[in-house]
């Protein structure tokens, strides 16, 4: 008997202790890995779809990783901006008229940069891609950027805006 | 080779959101089928039971035994080592238990540079259902296109539209 009860706290032990990692999995971790699988998801589609010669996938992947690092900085420095503004537009709170004339410029520059980052990223892709191969790219990025601006736009407005919403 | 075991070694970690992929593993991951095929099945595993341990309290139940085996009846003396044994093996699961179901550590950091840079700061919900867009099942094409039968110069065109 004595021996039974043993095994089973054992056993309860094991199962609880192969199941707490899954406890761990917070929404931000949760997120994590699903940013995760939406880059992996992302370059799977890219090789298949474009069905890229050895020559040119590490020549893209080049291309679309200095790329994203510069849009990366644009996002972040247009959250930034957005924050700003939001601040200097609080009801009931005199605005400054040069930080919100600064936050909207820089959100107006900003943006520009944007577009001036995809548009060269275009177009460098074009001396190793193939104008079908850039097409099929262009609609697969613009499918999942319009997808999470769409998702951004349906947010509650007491929460944080995204750096790609649209005012 | 050396990057297939090197992946096989790290799925459970990335399942159990104790670390992430790199980005040099998510490049491998995106063109080796086998790889990928392993960790859907690992992923997948760590998955089994989430709904049921969601809802227990790991804690309470560690505590519940060790207060259970207080209340029966005292031992004989012969057994008291064992008994005091006993509780300290439960009293170290239960710890054990909490200290795994609440990792010290947060997950590696993320690969500082992704592709996709716009989807930070997003939701995990909101991922999900961004996610729909790149369904995993084999043979997807972006639909609503047709790109293929469009020549050089159509396709050209298309894009300057699009880029505006």
């Amino acid at each position: 008997m004595r021996r039974l009860t043993w095994t089973g706290v054992l056993g309860v032990t094991l199962l609880l202790a192969g199941a707490a990692p899954l406890m761990a999995q917070d929404p931000e971790v949760r997120g994590e890995r699903l940013r995760q699988e939406l880059e992996i998801r992302f370059a799977e589609r890219i090789q298949t779809e474009l069905g890229l010669t050895e020559e040119q996938a590490p020549k893209v992947r080049e291309i679309m990783t200095r790329s994203a690092r510069q849009r990366q900085s644009l996002e972040r420095r247009e959250r930034e901006l957005r924050m700003s503004l939001q601040r200097h537009l609080r009801p009931g709170i005199a605005a400054n008229a040069d930080s919100l004339n600064a936050a909207v410029d820089g959100i107006a520059e900003n943006r520009v940069n944007y577009t001036r980052v995809m548009q060269d990223e275009m177009k460098e892709l074009l001396t190793v891609l193939t104008p079908v191969q850039r097409a099929q790219l262009f609609v697969i990025r613009d499918r999942i950027l319009q997808r999470a601006q769409e998702l951004r736009a349906q947010r509650p407005a007491s929460r944080p805006p995204g750096p790609r919403d649209e005012p | 080779m050396t990057r297939l075991i090197h992946l096989s070694d790290r799925m459970p970690q990335v399942a159990w959101g104790a670390a992430s992929w790199s980005p040099e593993d998510m490049v491998h991951l995106a063109s080796c089928a086998e790889c990928r095929a392993e960790w859907r099945v690992v992923e997948l595993g760590a998955t089994i039971g989430a709904d049921l341990t969601d809802r227990m309290d790991l804690a309470g139940i560690a505590a519940r035994v060790v207060a259970d085996r207080a209340r029966r009846a005292p031992v004989p003396k012969a057994h008291s080592f064992r008994r005091a044994s006993w509780v300290v093996a439960t009293a170290a699961a239960a710890a054990l238990l909490i200290m795994m179901a609440r990792p010290t550590s947060a997950p590696e950091s993320a690969p500082a540079v992704a592709l996709l840079p716009e989807l930070e700061g997003m939701s995990a919900e909101e991922l999900e259902l961004v996610l729909d867009v790149l369904p995993a099942a084999d043979g997807w094409t972006v639909p609503g296109t047709n790109l293929g039968d469009l020549d050089d110069g159509e396709l050209e065109r298309v894009l300057r539209t699009l880029e505006g």
